[in-house]
């Protein structure tokens, strides 16, 4: 006690204190610098420790050296009354720029050392570093397990709606989704392998077409009209599905002959969903059908194209007694997410849904 | 499994408290663990403790063409969802469900519970017809769902104020026939079911609701019989008795429609714009507080918090709405910023603390 008292009674000499840390080693530490942290303090005050190397206070084990020497320039600075209040402040931004890893450190060893202006600051750092980083970004810097299923994670497109008509439309559009960008790095990689493709395969479409010869701008022509036309059908749908525009399919003639067939083949089945009563979703397949089922291989494309097919039957045969429940007021369903980007699937939950539900009226 | 590896629980926690909430989503979708430490009520309870709960004010505003300053238009406005964050001055919106995609309905009321904004009844801005559907947004996960409707038949212009933590009241109104409403009905947001209360003692239709020490106030209206004559009577629920108090008459000072009155908090009182000016009560009696601002001498909405109003109003039919604040002790008005888009009209609102 007594050696801490005349350390601070000569002024002239500057007065230290001494710390350990939780690795063994000792590092003596200018006092008022030091004893802005609560914890050494009240060391100090209360046992007389670190007055000496012999008697270094033992810092917690969550202060390593390095991280000791960070909360001590901190000490440093805020320890001296002069600076104003700006000042402070433009210490503490340029102070706290460091690595996520590091500044968990920081906060910890703050924390310990009972520094709470310093765990503010840490703290609210880490907090702007979590605002900015989506939940796969979170996990990686804090290495976080993914262990949220697919339901409880909350992407746009996945919803907790009862409804499983929803829950199968979303997860045809998320497949579709998938399938596209699968084929789209293909496309990438393809490019330049795409005229010589092309030849082989005007071989092949005059071989399908019956070899009336047809250059491929006349074909190309033809499903641009159908395209058009199918587009007529569908309803104003204001906003498209982004990853047609990102398509753009290239006019591989092969592609646009499956196309017409295909498009042939499951006109039937499109006009039969034309019929549906106020419901539209149908045409927003269409659309989709048109500028992406280029590049989706026969059996791929058939498949979806019979889930689709299916989905409009299960939809049409229960709808009318669904509109019935609605207009009861009695339905107490729960309602799919948003999404602020407006993508196809929010549009498509509008033309399904708006119809009815304004004329819901309380009984 | 630590919530931030390195970190003591406690720290981490109060890392987390301080995310803004419109990254509460994002928090709630990255683990297992973050998700329940989020929606846990040590958290909200954390936040708010610690002065890190961040105020908003929600409201139904009027949609805007962007260039243009008035609303004067042949067509009914489109009504959204508009948030605004006092502390920042930060105008935001929050995407509608499907259902009310064309606009909220008009003269739905407004109410938050918890993380929960809910939007009861009006009439729908197509049909005019009543609604008395219930649908609530919730902030942790940014998603609507749809509440049960509000049993009987339907209601507009009903008296609705929220306890903040867990239940709706629903007071008076009127039926599709005009008839002024004496019944009162609460709302449970978590088990989403309405329960029936007694009825109060005056019919009041078009009367005002809020909720103040404990009790869910139902002031002013009028009965079926003299419409338009707006009473000067309140009277008080209190849930732990569920009964009504007795009518207090003369509770506002002047017979006027009482949209403008709100509690200003247990130590401000309540307050009332009336004939251009800002009142309040004062034990008893009312007080003329200030003059209101030319610019939004027709008052559109009034919040309260943390002893600050904020108005929302305009200076004349058809006019660009603006925005004032009105700390209580220093009689200081302040005008706030709104950018374009969010000077509509705005037909009611709500103060949350999330």
């Amino acid at each position: 006690m007594s050696d801490a008292a005349m350390a601070v009674v000569k002024p002239e000499m500057k007065s230290y204190i001494w710390l350990q840390t939780v690795d063994g080693s000792i590092q003596q530490v200018e006092e008022e610098v030091a004893m802005f942290c609560p914890m050494i303090c009240q060391e100090v005050l209360q046992t007389g420790m670190g007055s000496s190397k012999n008697y270094a206070i033992s810092l917690p084990q969550r202060v390593n050296p390095a991280i000791l020497g960070l909360i001590l320039d901190y000490c440093r600075f805020h320890q001296v009354p002069g600076h104003s209040n700006k000042e402070r402040k433009t210490f503490d931004e340029k102070f706290i720029r460091m690595d996520t890893k590091k500044l968990c450190e920081l906060t910890s060893a703050a924390d310990s050392l009972q520094l709470k202006p310093l765990v503010d600051l840490t703290s609210r750092a880490l907090a702007r570093i979590i605002e900015g980083k989506t939940p796969e970004e979170i996990r990686e810097t804090f290495h976080l397990p993914d262990d949220l299923t697919e339901e409880e994670k909350l992407e746009p497109l996945r919803n907790i709606t009862d409804d499983p008509r929803i829950r199968l439309l979303n997860r045809l559009y998320a497949r579709k989704r998938k399938e596209l960008k699968e084929r789209k790095k293909l496309k990438d990689v393809e490019v330049e392998e795409e005229p010589k493709d092309e030849r082989s395969v005007e071989d092949l479409l005059s071989f399908i077409n019956g070899a009336d010869g047809d250059m491929k701008g006349t074909r190309t022509n033809k499903n641009k009209k159908k395209n058009r036309r199918r587009k007529d059908h569908a309803k104003d749908l204001s906003s498209k599905n982004e990853n047609d525009k990102d398509l753009n399919p290239l006019p591989s003639a092969y592609h646009n002959v499956y196309f017409d067939n295909a498009l042939e083949a499951s006109a039937s089945k499109h006009s039969r969903m034309q019929n549906l009563p106020a419901i539209s979703f149908s045409p927003k397949f269409e659309v989709i059908d048109g500028d992406v089922d280029d590049d989706l291989d026969p059996a791929m494309k058939e498949e979806l194209d019979r889930e689709v097919e299916d989905f409009a039957r299960r939809l049409n045969s229960d709808w009318p007694e669904r509109m019935q429940i609605l207009s009861l007021g009695q339905d107490r369903r729960l309602v799919p997410p948003i999404s602020m980007n407006s993508n196809g699937s929010t549009h498509l939950y509008t033309a399904l849904a708006g119809n009815s539900i304004s004329k819901v009226s309380g009984s | 499994m630590e919530l931030i590896s390195g970190l003591p629980e406690d720290v981490a926690r109060d890392c987390l408290i301080r995310v803004s909430y419109q990254q509460f989503p994002t928090v709630a979708s990255v683990c297992k663990l973050w998700k329940s430490e989020i929606h846990a009520p040590e958290f909200r309870r954390q936040r708010r403790s610690t002065k890190h709960a961040q105020k908003l004010i929600a409201m139904v505003q009027a949609r805007v063409e962007l260039g243009t300053g008035s609303t004067k238009r042949l067509t009914n406005p489109v009504y959204r969802l508009s948030v605004f964050e006092p502390e920042t001055g930060n105008w935001s919106e929050i995407p509608p469900p499907p259902e009310f995609y064309s606009g909220l309905p008009m003269f739905c009321q407004l109410v938050s519970v918890g993380y929960d904004l809910v939007v009861l009844g009006g009439l729908d801005p197509n049909s005019w017809e009543a609604s008395n559907s219930v649908f609530v947004y919730n902030f942790l996960s940014a998603k609507w769902r749809r509440g049960a409707d509000m049993p009987g038949g339907p209601r507009t212009f009903f008296a609705c104020a929220s306890d903040s933590e867990e239940t709706v009241f629903v007071a008076g109104g009127h039926d599709n026939e005009k008839n002024a409403l004496r019944s009162a009905l609460a709302y449970d947001v978590t088990s989403d079911l309405w329960v029936m209360l007694p009825d109060m003692e005056a019919e009041r239709d078009e009367c005002k609701g809020v909720f103040c020490r404990g009790r869910f106030v139902a002031v002013g209206g009028y009965p079926t019989e003299t419409q338009g004559r707006f009473v000067k009577s309140a009277e008080a629920f209190d849930p732990a008795t569920r009964s009504w108090s007795e009518v207090k008459e003369d509770f506002l000072d002047c017979a006027t429609c009482p949209r403008t009155f709100v509690d200003g908090g247990d130590d401000e009182g309540v307050f009332l714009c009336s004939g251009g000016d800002l009142m309040a009560l004062r034990g008893d009696t009312w007080q003329m507080m200030a003059t209101l601002p030319g610019e939004i001498r027709n008052v559109a909405y009034v919040g309260a918090f943390d002893g600050t109003l904020v108005l929302i109003g305009s200076s004349g039919y058809g006019e660009v709405h603006v925005s004032f604040a009105f700390d209580v002790k220093s009689c200081c008005w302040r005008k706030l910023e709104s950018p374009e888009g969010f000077r509509g009209h705005v037909q009611t609102g709500c103060v949350l603390e999330i």
